[in-house]
């Protein structure tokens, strides 16, 4: 099949986003465009699956299949879409709140069992839509409206959870390194099996943490084994600075692998027609 | 019914002693034999111990329904006698190994012809495994019903061929000796003549079928009874057909997982039971909102809550016509056996992907567990694959294609995400005709009556019932769902009318109103607490209604059922 190379515009919806201005979406909603454009996959092979916050009301805001969830409940719709077609590029677009709450059953389960999608979390730190709730990765004694005199809980690590469930790729990337972050998801994006990229973003009205990130982040060494789990998790629990690039790789099994009909074809080009009646024997 | 053609067996014991064995391999024999048969299995939520049972009525007639009774008892241990009594039920003859009854034989139910078999103590002798007295017990019977040992050989030859020859040698032996255990034969059966080649299935495999006939690729399910054999049969087969199976780590991801699927175009199934379905109840409506055909079974068993996880009830009518919140169109259908259920599956495929909805198709634990005798033409009956309106070439490009797009019917046309000119977008907010979420907007009546207007264009093309029986008897007797065939053996037996309804929802009131209003008294008859379905016909302006419910984990009895009709008419 020839195809020309797909460009930006491909990708750029005609509505503006409503995303208030500065808001770190904009850096993402971008970075995966360049991400998608630069590995050559055209906006019709590309489905993203979004949760409900800010981050889904970019789900009109990027020309491709988009299918917006509902709250937490991004993952599941992308692995049923990648399922059907695994030809398809699935992207899975969510919260902080969607995935580490709201839906943290889908991202263990989904980890654990090396589904082949990306997902994106757009991690600013706090419920931004709803007004500035507390979040599960909110810090420690940062006051929200649901903890006015700062919040009393330890936010999760996204990383190490990942890591613990089973993930077979995990990184971290930061709408303040724009260039790195979407090389990162590119990396995501070729990674054959689950792949979680944590994007730290801020939210400059309920929680801006861009002077935090701008002395704290700095980027993995080239030299880091992304192979070394307990490296890994290392890395993950420094608590005075956030190391951004890919933390963890390896190649794992997946659905496919025990699935021969789905080597030569995907389930939805299936050709051969469902027969009963061999099954039928078993029962005379 | 203590209908003399009917001969009921029971068989009684705790979970793991072989009550499922002993009465899977007597069904099997039966069959072989050419007669048909019923199997309706009780069991507690627990895998050891507790008291499980499985009835096996069987005649040579078609039979598909249980009863309260049973004419031949044959307990695994002393306790199952103890729960027998418990019952009230008095079987004629009661056909146990010496282990099995008790010291005393005051224990043991009064006007009951005890047969005591020594099986226990000779296998021992044989050193036979002892595992093989379920054969034994089976061959016992054959010789109690006078029917050939060749016929249960024959089966048991089959049954074991995983197992290896020892095995089967093991089991023949046993079967032999059980045999050979008894001299009289005091219900001698004649071996049926007519050759119909039956199977013996349960609901929950018939819907399986007929998802694989109707060409379903993904199933997926959180493991809940009674709707999990579904699960494992699809599991099963997956070697030889081209169908995805995946078991989800929640209900709620179950049907999320199924919803990306059936959006991405491959047909789709998820089956749970109530509390499942109130998992899944948010994704339910996001189908609804986002137009994406799914098959959602409900196997239903005794709520609230937990309930009585393994027993029987209809109770999921009311939360199959609303689950969801907001308003959206949605089909509600339930099968009466499984011959209708292997039909029906295949048109709620059919459904889901003409009219884009979600389908809730009602089972429950009688149906979907029980074993039922059919005809194998039963499966002859092969639906034509309708899939709607899927776009698969669209010549113009777009910038983004108008998926919901305001047709006539109110369906729009779907292309596929791959599809090169079909970029759109697909989401649980109210949205434009690409799927642009909107806020408050003269589009958004526009968009919820667009979707209503299916509704009406269903109600008005489900087939509607037929009623059968004596179309000029004063009553007609009404059901819905599992109660099918038990409902028709009372309405045959006392020469009245009956009418099943497989279309649940929407349901086309006039039509309904034309069909039952002409009879004196309608009974209807519901396996529930309140009646679930009795709203609908007094909404649609039935008169005369005499509701029969029953809510205490059991089906409907022939027999009580025909008392309880009796008296009513």
């Amino acid at each position: 099949m020839t195809q020309t190379k797909p460009k930006i515009g491909d990708y750029q919806s005609k509505l503006r986003p409503t995303w208030c201005p500065g808001c770190g979406n904009f850096v993402i909603n971008q970075m995966m465009i360049k991400a998608l454009v630069e590995l050559e996959i055209p906006p019709h092979r590309t489905v993203i699956t979004y949760d409900i916050g800010c981050n889904g009301n970019g789900a009109d805001k990027i020309r491709a299949y988009s299918f917006k969830s509902l709250h937490g409940r991004s993952l599941p719709p992308a692995i049923g879409v990648k399922y059907a077609n695994h030809d398809l590029t699935v992207l899975s677009v969510i919260g902080d709140g969607g995935l580490f709450w709201e839906g943290a059953a889908h991202w263990i389960a989904t980890a654990q069992r090396n589904e082949d999608i990306t997902v994106l979390v757009w991690d600013n730190q706090i419920y931004g839509l709803t007004t500035g709730q507390t979040s599960p990765t909110t810090q420690i004694n940062y006051p929200t409206k649901t903890w006015p005199k700062g919040s009393a809980d330890e936010p999760i690590n996204p990383i190490s959870v990942s890591l613990a469930a089973g993930a077979s790729f995990v990184a971290r990337g930061w709408v303040g390194k724009p260039n790195h972050l979407k090389d990162v998801i590119k990396q995501a994006i070729k990674h054959k099996g689950f792949a979680l990229v944590d994007i730290l973003q801020t939210c400059f009205t309920f929680n801006n943490l861009l002077p935090k990130y701008q002395d704290q982040t700095y980027i993995i060494d080239d030299n880091h084994d992304k192979t070394d789990k307990i490296k890994a998790y290392k890395i993950a629990e420094q608590t005075d600075k956030f190391g951004l690039g890919v933390f963890y790789q390896v190649s794992k099994p997946t659905i496919y692998h025990k699935y021969p009909i789905l080597k030569s074809k995907t389930l939805i080009n299936q050709t051969s027609t469902n027969q009963i009646d061999d099954l039928l024997a078993e029962f005379e | 019914m203590t209908n003399k053609d009917i001969v009921s067996i029971r068989i009684g014991g705790p979970a793991g002693s072989g009550v499922k064995s002993v009465g899977k391999l007597l069904q099997k024999s039966l069959q072989h034999a050419g007669f048909y048969s019923f199997g309706y299995l009780g069991y507690p939520s627990l895998i050891r111990g507790g008291y499980n049972f499985y009835q096996i009525n069987l005649s040579q007639q078609p039979v598909d329904y249980s009863l309260s009774y049973a004419d031949i008892f044959i307990p695994l241990n002393s306790l199952a006698l103890e729960q027998i009594k418990k019952t009230g039920s008095k079987p004629r003859y009661i056909i146990a190994d010496k282990t099995a009854l008790p010291d005393d034989k005051r224990d043991l139910p009064d006007k009951s012809q005890v047969i005591k078999l020594n099986l226990t103590s000779q296998l021992k002798k044989l050193k036979i495994t002892k595992i093989s007295l379920n054969s034994a017990l089976v061959g016992a019977l054959f010789k109690f019903l006078n029917l050939p040992l060749e016929k249960l050989n024959q089966v048991i030859k089959k049954q074991f061929v995983k197992k290896g020859r020892a095995v089967i040698g093991q089991n023949l032996k046993a079967a032999a000796l059980g045999f050979n255990s008894l001299d009289h034969k005091p219900l001698s059966l004649s071996l049926p003549t007519t050759k119909v080649k039956t199977l013996v299935m349960t609901g929950n495999t018939a819907i399986a079928l007929g998802f694989i006939q109707g060409q379903g690729r993904f199933f997926s399910a959180y493991p809940m009874t009674p709707s999990t054999s579904i699960l494992h049969y699809l599991a099963s087969v997956t070697d030889n057909q081209s169908i995805l199976v995946r078991q989800a780590s929640t209900e709620i991801e179950a049907i999320g997982i199924a919803a990306g699927a059936a959006y991405a175009g491959v047909r789709t199934m998820v089956a749970t039971s109530g509390g499942g379905l109130d998992l899944m109840s948010e994704f339910i409506s996001l189908l609804g909102i986002a137009e994406i055909p799914l098959v959602i079974v409900d196997a239903q068993r005794t709520g609230p809550g937990t309930g009585l996880p393994t027993w029987q009830e209809q109770s999921d009518l009311n939360i199959a016509r609303c689950a969801g919140h907001g308003e959206f169109p949605r089909v509600v259908m339930a099968p009466g056996d499984p011959a209708e259920a292997f039909h029906l599956i295949q048109e709620a495929l059919n459904l889901a992907d003409e009219y884009q909805i979600p389908v809730i198709f009602l089972t429950d634990k009688y149906l979907g567990e029980s074993l039922f005798s059919l005809d194998k033409s039963t499966f002859d009956h092969r639906s034509k694959i309708k899939r709607g309106k899927i776009l698969n070439l669209i010549n113009d490009k777009h910038h983004l294609f108008p998926r919901y797009q305001f047709d006539q019917d109110g369906i729009s046309p779907r292309p596929l995400p791959g599809n090169v000119n079909g970029i759109h977008i697909t989401t649980s907010d109210e949205h434009d005709v690409y799927g642009n979420s909107i806020e408050s907007d003269p589009i958004r009546i526009k968009m919820q009556t667009k979707r209503l207007s299916k509704l009406g264009s269903l109600a008005k093309n489900l087939p509607p019932a037929k009623a059968y029986g004596n179309l000029k008897a004063k009553t007609l007797v009404v059901g819905w769902g599992s109660t099918k065939k038990v409902i028709q053996a009372v309405v045959d037996r006392l020469n009245l009318a009956g009418l099943h309804l497989s279309y649940l929802y929407p349901l086309n009131h006039a039509v309904l109103k034309s069909i039952l209003n002409p009879y004196q008294q309608i009974i209807l008859v519901e396996n529930n607490s309140t009646g679930q379905l009795e709203t609908d016909l007094k909404l649609a302006g039935v008169k005369n209604i005499k509701t029969l419910l029953k809510f205490d984990g059991e089906p409907f009895f022939a027999d009580e059922l025909l008392e309880k009709i009796k008296l009513l008419i």
